[in-house]
């Protein structure tokens, strides 16, 4: 190996000027075409050496060749990699490169070159430029054929030199032909040269293209995944092995549905029957979801979104492509909001409580006190009686005694008491039932009930939400409410719907309030409609408002859109509602609306929750 | 008898307060509306002392009602009995309230309210004067004061120290104060006459919400015609306010009497604000008036029915500040009228008024030698006077 480092060294000092730069590339070609190929070694990809040139031999095959290879393997054009030999500790760089062969194949090229013999030489990059140069210069012609024509070229030379000499003018005819055979060949040579030249600019663009893809496949951030006819994963890039948790070649070969899409987040099976993707391999298909989870190689499920689009070949589904994100942390804050949005409107809603909890605790404790100064009152009369009772027991009744009486009676009033009395009773009743109304309204509305879907009944959901926000409409709007008494219990999520009657109730509010600015004195009404329609349950909410014009008719489900002045409203309200409705409950919302006369909302949810696949989603089939 | 109207748009409501108030029906005539329209009905019939409204009602709003009795009938006594809890609502009465009541509100204290209220008339016979107190909105400030707390506010770490330092230098604001929270503007009323105490109460939020409100604070600004008259009494208001405390420490150790005759010397000339205010033409013309030895009460008396003590006094009750600081200001300059018969606030108040400030000048009063003499603080005189000297900044000696 000392001695192989040494021949390097001469070898590179041959070759290579000791102050070469980028640009004297051509320079070093130069130097290096005068056949000084013992640098290179040539071998098959599986490794075969095909020729070692210009060195002393198998021990510099045996060490430089399973490295190229190994180096080879990985590269596209060239690669450079530092070994160590075990034996003697030196350590070097090997430069290698692979190139496409005369016959079809790949060579691999190699030159090792020790840190010893580099020393203070130009860079790797000159030295395998260089090299490369030489390389393509020679592979040209095939590099073992060149190898042998060049030899022959010399010994041709050789030949006509001597015969030269000798004035052997017959023989130097038959060089002559030889040489035109010669210049034939080498004219042939040339012509495969540019030939090969051409298949490997093609061979590279190829290459380039193919490195391009999966370049492209690798650095996307969404999983990407690629299923034959029989669901098997055949292509699956970076992110969704990261995301799926596996390494890509445990996933290769499996049916995807089977490995990561086998439950639901409750643990229940999803047949293959049910899966979207796996339907897609059965006909054209394309849909969007993102109510479904899918498996970790953990075992732990994460929310997803996920397209899925058959593969078509000439009319024929070969396979499906999967693009799917994670999703938890969009739910996370999708979660965050409606709780902010909810906690805002119970903060809003909380004054209006207090409110309508105030009025009637206030008569409450002044009924009570009437009650107490009454009762104090009536116990004079009665002990004026009592004593007046005693003395007509005993006889005559004093006159003084009868006067008393009548000035105590007047003094407390009593007919106003007598008849009051009751009065306030009746009303601190009234009161009581009314704060309890309140109070229980507020305790259904604000449902801890979370993301579990359960049987409601709408009409007393709505009736809690039209009591706890009655401070926010009673002083623009009465409210008629027209509920289909035989509605069945429609499964959603109670806490959601509630928000969904507040926004609705007071954006009706809210719109009787504007219109009511033009004409003061007047009240509006909000109507409350409920209805069954075949599986479905209608909700209607209609004010006599303003109506909304037709330039933002299409906006006003957008978040953060308000016509509202900065403090009223969020614009998160109706932005909420279409989101409950429709993503969370597979529901519908449209509205009908005409200017100065008022809009009506109209809510549609299903019985029944169906399977969640967007009706608004446009690659929803 | 007193006239007291009621105002709610919930009829029960009404009833309650018919019965428990019924005790009350020897000593006030007790009427009941059910809308804002209905109570202008009434006041139109025959006018009323006092008027009580709810806040938020359909068609014609508390606020709204109490703009338009205070135009129309000027020395009506507005209160608001309200179960409104939104800060919007609260600040939307600040301007045309005289107090506020909160419900769920006890019939002892609403009965007291109202009591304090119907003895008003008491303190100001005349109607006029009663009228101009009763229309006031906010009594003015020094433009630098406000200025000052704004850039306080906007801090975001306001610190209360600093806070109550301005409000407790500026009568118009430290009137405002108490007035909120002796009143049951935010939640249960407090009895406090310390304007820094009140104003940490309220807190910055919702001081930075009165700013904004620019109702519940009012500047005088350079250029109007009452500008020098209320720099004027500001400055005197706060060397009284100094020396009062001087002059109370000096005499006692009682840490409350001392606070009392301090804020109570801030306050003491809130009248004269309000007249400068409400009739700066008329008001400047008084004061420059010499007529020979005539106390400024006297002039105030011949030209208004009253003099801005008993005016003082009359808007500090109206907002339902407490008796100690409304006795002062009313009494400053008649102590001689109270039944002290020993040092209080209003001797320290009395003193600090009459020995601040330019000796020659024919707006002071002079000291009740007679007064101190019953009180048994004659000796004393001449070391308050001292006191005060020492006190004043050169500038006014000069």
């Amino acid at each position: 190996m000392q001695a192989l480092a040494t021949d390097l060294t001469d070898l590179l000092a041959a070759a290579v000027p000791s102050e070469m730069g980028e640009n004297d590339c051509e320079d070093a070609i130069v130097r290096l075409q005068p056949w000084q190929p013992r640098l290179v070694l040539l071998a098959e990809s599986d490794g075969r050496l095909i020729a070692a040139m210009g060195n002393s031999g198998e021990d510099v095959a045996e060490l430089a060749v399973p490295l190229a290879i190994r180096c080879a393997d990985r590269l596209q054009e060239c690669y450079t990699c530092r070994f160590a030999h075990a034996e003697t500790g030196v350590l070097g760089t090997v430069l290698a490169t692979r190139l496409p062969s005369a016959t079809g194949g790949t060579i691999v090229a190699c030159v090792l070159r020790s840190d010893a013999a580099h020393k203070g030489r130009a860079s790797a990059k000159t030295d395998l430029g260089c090299l490369i140069a030489a390389l393509v210069a020679r592979l040209a012609t095939g590099a073992v054929e060149q190898a042998a024509l060049a030899t022959r070229i010399a010994h041709f030379q050789a030949e006509h030199d001597t015969l030269r000499s000798a004035h052997s003018e017959a023989i130097i005819a038959a060089i002559e032909e030889r040489e035109e055979r010669l210049l034939v060949q080498q004219e042939h040579a040339r012509q495969l040269q540019r030939d090969i030249a051409v298949r490997q600019r093609a061979e590279q663009e190829l290459q380039r293209l193919h490195l391009q893809n999966e370049l492209i496949l690798n650095s996307a951030g969404e999983g990407i995944c690629g299923l034959d006819e029989e669901g098997r994963t055949i292509f699956i890039n970076p992110a969704a092995a990261r995301m799926l948790g596996y390494q890509r070649k445990d996933l290769v070969g499996e049916r995807f549905h089977e490995k990561i899409h086998h439950s639901r987040s409750d643990g229940t099976p999803v047949s293959s029957g049910e899966c979207l993707m796996c339907r897609a391999l059965y006909g054209q298909f394309a849909t969007r979801v993102d109510t479904e989870v899918f498996w970790r190689a953990n075992g732990k499920p994460f929310p997803v979104a996920y397209t899925v689009q058959s593969i078509d070949d000439d009319g024929k589904v070969v396979g499906a492509v999967v693009t799917f994100r994670d999703i938890s942390e969009q739910r996370m804050l999708e979660a965050q909001l409606r709780q902010a949005q909810k906690l805002e409107s119970i903060g809003q809603l909380a004054a209006g409580i207090a409110h309508e909890i105030n009025t009637p605790t206030q008569y409450i404790g002044d009924n009570t006190r009437f009650l107490e100064d009454a009762f104090t009152d009536i116990g004079t009369v009665l002990e004026h009686f009592t004593r007046l009772l005693d003395a007509a027991k005993t006889g005559p009744v004093d006159p003084v005694l009868v006067d008393e009486v009548e000035h105590v009676i007047a003094a407390a009033d009593l007919q106003f008491v007598t008849a009051e009395i009751p009065l306030a009773i009746r009303q601190s009743l009234d009161g009581v039932a009314q704060v309890t109304k309140i109070v229980r309204s507020m305790k259904e509305f604000s449902h801890p009930g979370g993301d579990e879907k359960q049987p409601v009944n709408l009409n007393e959901a709505i009736q809690s939400t039209l009591t706890v926000s009655r401070n926010e409409w009673k002083y623009v709007a009465d409210m008629v409410t027209e509920f289909d008494e035989s509605l069945p219990s429609v499964t959603c999520m109670p806490g959601d719907f509630n928000q969904v009657m507040l926004n609705l109730v007071v954006n009706a509010a809210h719109a009787i309030g504007e219109q009511l600015r033009e004409m003061p004195g007047e009240k509006g009404a909000i109507t409350v409609r409920t209805r069954r329609d075949g599986e479905y349950v209608e909700i209607r909410v209609a004010d006599t408002g303003t109506g909304i014009p037709p330039a933002i008719r299409d906006r006003v489900f957008d978040p953060f859109f308000t016509t509202k002045e900065v403090g009223r409203g969020t614009g998160q309200g109706l932005a909420i509602v279409h989101s409950i409705i429709t993503e969370r409950h597979g529901g519908t919302i449209r509205l009908e609306t005409e200017l100065g006369r008022g809009t009506e909302f109209i809510v549609r949810l299903p019985i029944e929750p169906k399977e969640l696949c967007h009706a608004t989603n446009p690659v929803c089939r | 008898m007193q006239r007291i109207l009621f105002v709610d748009d919930e009829p029960k409501l009404l009833s309650g307060l018919r019965r428990m108030l019924h005790a009350m029906r020897g000593q006030w005539h007790m009427d009941f509306a059910g809308s804002g329209a209905e109570a202008l009905t009434r006041l139109l019939e025959q006018p009323f002392d006092i008027v009580v409204t709810d806040m938020r009602m359909p068609f014609m709003d508390g606020s709204e009602l109490l703009r338009l009795i205070r135009e129309r009938f000027p020395s009506t006594i507005r209160m608001v009995l309200s179960g409104q809890c939104d800060r919007h609502a609260v600040l939307k009465a600040v301007g045309p309230a005289h107090q506020f009541l909160t419900k769920p509100c006890n019939s002892e204290t609403l009965k007291e309210s109202l009591n304090r209220a119907s003895q008003l008339r008491d303190r100001l016979g005349a109607a006029w004067p009663r009228e101009v107190v009763s229309c006031v909105e906010a009594v003015p400030s020094l433009p630098d004061s406000l200025a000052d707390l704004s850039t306080e506010l906007a801090e975001p770490d306001s610190g209360n120290d600093q806070i109550g330092r301005i409000i407790g230098n500026d009568p118009g604001m430290a009137v405002r104060v108490l007035q909120l929270v002796n009143s049951g503007f935010y939640g249960s009323p407090q009895r406090t006459s310390d304007p820094p105490g009140a104003a940490s109460l309220l807190g910055a939020e919702r001081l930075r919400e009165l700013i904004d409100s620019s109702e519940a604070f009012v500047a005088t600004t350079p250029g109007q015609p009452h500008w020098i008259g209320v720099a004027d009494v500001v400055e005197h208001s706060r060397a009284v306010s100094e020396a009062a405390e001087s002059i109370a420490a000096s005499e006692s150790d009682d840490p409350h009497l001392i606070a009392e005759a301090r804020w109570g010397g801030l306050l003491h000339d809130v009248g004269a604000l309000v007249l400068l205010q409400q009739v700066p033409e008329r008001y400047a013309a008084v004061l420059m008036t010499r007529t020979g030895s005539q106390c400024i009460c006297d002039r105030e008396q011949a030209e208004f029915d009253a003099d801005h003590a008993a005016m003082g006094a009359y808007l500090l009750a109206l907002w339902g500040l407490p008796d100690s600081v409304v006795r002062i200001t009313a009494l400053h300059h008649a102590p001689a009228e109270s039944d002290d018969c020993n040092f209080t606030a209003l001797t320290a108040v009395h003193a600090a008024d009459c020995l601040t400030g330019d000796p020659e000048d024919h707006r002071k009063c002079t000291l009740d030698f007679e007064y101190i003499e019953r009180i048994g603080k004659s000796d004393r005189i001449a070391a308050w006077t001292e006191l005060c000297r020492t006190l004043q900044p050169e500038g006014i000696l000069a």
